[in-house]
Formats: structure tokens, sequence, C-alpha cells
């Protein structure tokens, strides 16, 4: 069964995000929260899926010398089975709507994990760093839209 | 999740059908024996960075470390079942997916089963040399990559003729380790499959092309009534992904070399370059026009009534079948297909039935352009004016409606005494062969990269270029 989408509604229902990822709860952050979950929800969920994947190649530790927060997309071809002309076709979609930015020329692109356009705060980055330590499937979040698991 | 306790790893619960598990155990060896003499020559002891499944999901589903190829865990991996999938076109649209094969398909469903079967060995075996010519460590860990993923293609077929065509399906299974690519007494079944990929330039064509091709065809038998078949279908389509990206940076990679030394001495024709040791665009686009154009061919003929039989019965459905919004019957469309009259090429309108493989070209073909067209930005963004074109659907076709015929890229008709004398202007000279043979040679240093071809910017799985993706023991 497909779980109910849930939602942040106020400021000590980020309390948990806020004390696993060491940013004070205040009022930006809930409203860049509550701004990312409101654009986030007419994503297509294929692109969802993408985002979350990601995310969680982006910030994972991978022992090795590495552009924070960024998703390269060798990586992203070899462990998500999406084709070329597919994963471009998705990438349109994230990178339209604000949550990656697509650096570097063609062949040699990364995909960058993006910010709140407010204050800069690396959300997407936080997220998934906050499911990690959490042990909490970042779909869970970004595809599924559970976002009251953040409480 | 995936067992990979078994000997042979699977998710279809192999231990619970103990006489499958016993055959598919007899056949394990003969397709050892079989990697063994005809797989990536010299590489018994190589320790390859590889990926393998642990999941069917499509997020997530790949694990990395270094396996010793032999080693490799084949196994056999299907998508889980949708207890509700119901067929989605065809006779018996609207009627709960087959989970076993009916009587009157049996032989129907063979043949695509072992036509699709066939192609993943041959491609190993058109591949074997290559290793021994690989420009970096990070490539040949790719070529190996795509090589044990294509075994396991081999796997997932033979798992489908095992478990649901009893003898006809066994034997079939031992054929499809007998034919080999180029064997004159005993081919593969495909004619493109039958031509050795002798260099690096080919194997990324390859990849980009026909591997392509082998997606669609997938994609259409992922919308089979037959649900395993689809279910495996799913699955490979997955790991094929990866085997077109290995294709189009692979040429991205060759073209940004060459643009590179072009601009740096200057050069503005698009013949230009040999003299500093990389392929010219005018080679490379040679080498489109040819991996093209015998691609297209692998469709079969444009206008079929076993196509259209295929997907009548249910046994073959279109590309992206559930996303088309006719009535999935076909039953009053029609399709454009194309033919020579009096010289000239001319349109006709045949029953969408009859023109499915022309449809599912017509698919691939669009694919293909964007392909192209983001090879064409590097070329762009470098300031030099050349850019690729695909070739007239008609040029150096052997199979379909436009066969036989002497067209030239540009869709003009000419006799067979002017194509004799230009056809080397657009095809791929035994000259240029031996000139892109000529730069092959094995680069075994960590990081570094033969002369022809840029290094990608990114390692595999996070590691840096300079990873040591192979050790040779």
């Amino acid at each position: 069964m497909t779980p109910k989408p849930g939602t942040v509604a106020t400021l000590s229902s980020i309390d948990r995000f806020a004390r696993v990822c060491g940013f004070s709860p205040d009022a930006a952050r809930l409203v860049a929260l509550t701004t990312f979950e409101s654009r986030l929800r007419p994503i297509s969920p294929e692109s969802r899926k993408l985002l979350a994947h990601a995310a969680d190649l982006a910030t994972r530790s991978h022992g090795a010398a590495r552009k924070p927060n960024a998703a390269y997309l060798p990586e992203l071809h070899e462990t998500c089975g999406l084709d070329v002309d597919a994963m471009y076709h998705l990438l349109k979609e994230l990178e339209d709507g604000g949550f990656v930015e697509i650096e570097g020329k063609y062949p040699f692109q990364d995909v960058m994990l993006g910010s709140d356009a407010q204050t800069g705060w690396p959300l997407i980055a936080d997220l998934a760093r906050f499911c990690a330590a959490e042990k909490i499937p970042l779909r869970d979040l970004i595809v599924d839209l559970r976002f009251d698991l953040l409480r | 999740m995936i067992d990979y306790n078994e000997r042979i790893p699977n998710n279809v619960d192999l231990a619970g059908d103990k006489t499958l598990q016993r055959a598919l155990e007899r056949w394990q060896p003969a397709f050892q024996n079989w990697w063994g003499d005809t797989g990536p020559m010299g590489t018994k002891d190589f320790q390859v960075y590889l990926r393998t499944a642990i999941s069917v999901d499509r997020e997530g589903w790949a694990n990395f470390g270094y396996v010793r190829m032999p080693d490799y865990r084949w196994g056999i991996f299907l998508v889980p079942r949708d207890e509700n999938r119901k067929i989605a076109f065809g006779d018996h649209q609207g009627e709960a997916a087959w989970q076993d094969v009916p009587g009157e398909y049996r032989s129907t469903l063979r043949r695509i089963i072992v036509t699709q079967g066939d192609t993943e060995p041959a491609s190993v075996e058109q591949q074997k040399a290559l290793g021994m010519t690989a420009p970096s460590l990070y490539d040949m860990r790719n070529l190996f990559q795509v090589n044990v993923e294509e075994g396991r293609h081999l796997w997932a077929m033979v798992y489908l003729l095992h478990r649901y065509f009893g003898r006809d399906g066994r034997e079939e299974a031992e054929f499809l380790l007998e034919r080999r690519s180029g064997n004159a007494d005993n081919p593969r079944i495909l004619g493109a499959f039958n031509e050795e990929t002798r260099h690096w330039l080919a194997f990324f064509m390859f990849t980009f092309f026909t591997d392509r091709d082998g997606k669609f065809q997938l994609a259409s038998l992922a919308e089979s009534a037959f649900d395993p078949l689809s279910r495996t279908c799913r699955f490979m389509l997955t790991e094929e992904a990866h085997h077109m990206f290995v294709g189009e940076s692979g040429i991205a990679r060759t073209l940004q070399r060459t643009c590179e030394v072009m601009k740096e001495h200057g050069l503005t024709d698009p013949g230009d370059g040999r003299q500093f040791g990389v392929i010219d665009l005018a080679t490379m686009q040679k080498f489109i026009n040819f991996h093209y154009s015998v691609t297209l061919d692998l469709y079969g003929g444009d206008v079929s009534s076993n196509a259209a039989t295929y997907y009548t019965t249910g046994v073959k459905g279109r590309y992206e079948e559930t996303k088309q919004s006719d009535d999935h019957k076909l039953t009053s469309q029609e399709y454009p297909v194309y033919e020579v009259e009096n010289g000239k090429i001319v349109e006709k309108k045949v029953p969408a039935l009859n023109a499915l493989n022309a449809k599912l070209r017509d698919d691939y073909i669009e694919e293909i352009q964007g392909g192209i067209n983001r090879w064409n930005r590097i070329p762009e963004q470098m300031g030099i004016p050349f850019r690729f074109v695909l070739p007239h659907l008609g040029f150096h076709r052997q199979i379909g409606t436009l066969a036989g015929q002497f067209i030239t890229p540009e869709g003009k008709v000419l006799t067979e005494a002017e194509w004799n004398q230009r056809h080397g202007e657009w095809l791929p000279s035994r000259e240029d062969h031996k000139y892109v043979e000529s730069l092959m040679g094995r680069v075994l240093e960590p990081g570094k990269f033969a002369n022809w071809i840029s290094p990608p910017a990114r390692g595999i799985n996070g590691q840096p270029i300079e990873f040591e993706y192979v050790r040779f023991n």
C-alpha cells in the first residue's frame, strides 16, 4: 500500500531533522522545507526516484576525494538502469524544477544537488544525510513524499 | 533480493524446482567452458572491478568489487511478478498475462527467445580480442562489464528455454553455446553478429547503435503476454542501459580528443587529424554510416506478416506499448514505408499491423538522432563547424523495401556503377580500418589513456580515474 504523504507543518515538526543535521529549526528553514515540498509534489515519480538516487550517491561516503554534493553521471548510469536519453529527459525535469544543476559540458557533466534559493541551504543533501543517519530510505521522503518522517 | 548462496544465483526459487535446477547446473559447466574458449582472451586471472546485481530494484541494484571474471556470478534475475498484469494489445488484450506458454504459440515464442538469446554470446565472441588493445584500464573494465552482462543475458534466455520449453528448450540452450560468431559452418543467427569487432571505434559504435537495437527488441518483448519473458526482459533492460552509455561516452570522448587536436593545430578539414594520431571526423562519420545502416537491417522487413502475427497473438508488442493511445489492435491504421519507383524514393501507406518492424525501427531512429545531437555539441562547443548526420534510411540496406538499391546518404538513388565508384566516400574502407587499428595499443598504466581518446571526467562508482580498474595477476 502506498503510504499517505505526510507534510511538514510546524517548527517542532523538523526538530529531529535539525538535531541530526546540526542546524537550528528556525522559521527560514521551515519555509524552505515547505516550499521544497510543494515544488516537489508535481514532479513525476520517475524524476523523484532519480533525484533520490542522485542525492544518495552525492552524499554517501566513497572514501575518495569528491566534489561536494555532486552525483557523477557515469555512476548514475551504472547504478540506476536508465539509459542516456531517459536520464537526460528526467534530469531536464529536475533541472527545470530547480532541484539539480547540470555542471560542465557534454560529455563531462556532473549533477549538482540544488540548494534553497533564498538561504543557500543545501537542503537535499541534508535530507540525504538525515536519512542515512536515521536509516530511513531516502525514497520514502523524496519519492513517497513522507515528510512526516522528519518529525 | 537475489540469493547468492545458491550455485546459480537467482530470484526465481530455483531450489524449489529440483529438476530445473539440475538441468541448469548441467548447462553451467558448458557455459563456463564456452566463456573460457570464446570469452575475453587471456583474462582468466584478471581481477576486474565489476558491478554485480544484488537486487532487481531499478534504483540501487548494483554492488561493486573486484571479481575474477570466470568467477563472476552469472545468474537468473526477473523483476517481481505483478499478479494483476493484463495483456495490453492484440487479440488477447485485457486477458491475464500468461504464466505458461500456450501450446499454439510455443514454436513462435521459442524462436523469438532463441534469436534474442543468440545475440548475447555472439557479441562476447565478436569482442573477445578487444581487451588486448584497450585504450585504458577504465575502458578495459567497461568492456569486461559489458561482456559479463551479455553472458548473464544468455543465462536469462536459457532459463526461459529450460523452464518453459522442455527437451526442445534444453537442446536450443546447447545450440546457443555451439554456434560461433563468424563461423562459416555454424554461424550466429543474425548477420550483424557474425562480424568481428576489430577495434575500439567499432566497439563503441556497436554498443551505441547495435546494443540500442537490443534495447528496442527487449522493450518490445517486455510487453509480451508471456509474463516470464516480459519480466526477464525488464531486468535485462536495466543492464543494457549502461552498455549504451559506454558506447555514447566512448564516441563522445573520441570526438572530444579529435576536436581538441583540431583546435590545437588549427585544422578545419574534417578529413584532417591522422598526422596527430587521432580519428578524423570524416572517418568517424563513415563508421556512423556503416553501423547505423547495418543495425537498421536488424529490424527485419519493413512489411512483415510475421511481425503482425506476433502482435496479434500477443507475443511481442510495440516499443512502450502501454503509452500508445490507439486501440492496441491496429486493425484500421496505416503506416508509411518507402520504396524506389522509377529511380525515386516514394512513400507508400501500408496497414500499420504489417509495418510494426518499420515502426520499431523509426522509434529507434528518433532516439539515435538524440545521441547524434548530443555528440554534435562537442564540435559546436569548440567552434568547429562539422556536424555528424545520419544517412538516409535507404543507405546501404540489405533488408527491407529499400534493400539492394544504391542510395546515397542524402537519399539520392544511384546506378550500381555510380555506387561502386563512390561508396568509399561514405563507408569505411580497408585503409580506414587499418588506420584505426594502427592506433590501437594497450594502455595498462592506471590513469593513462591512448592518444586518440580523451579521459572521462569521472571514474566508476566514485573511484578516481587513476584507480586500478583491472588488476593483472
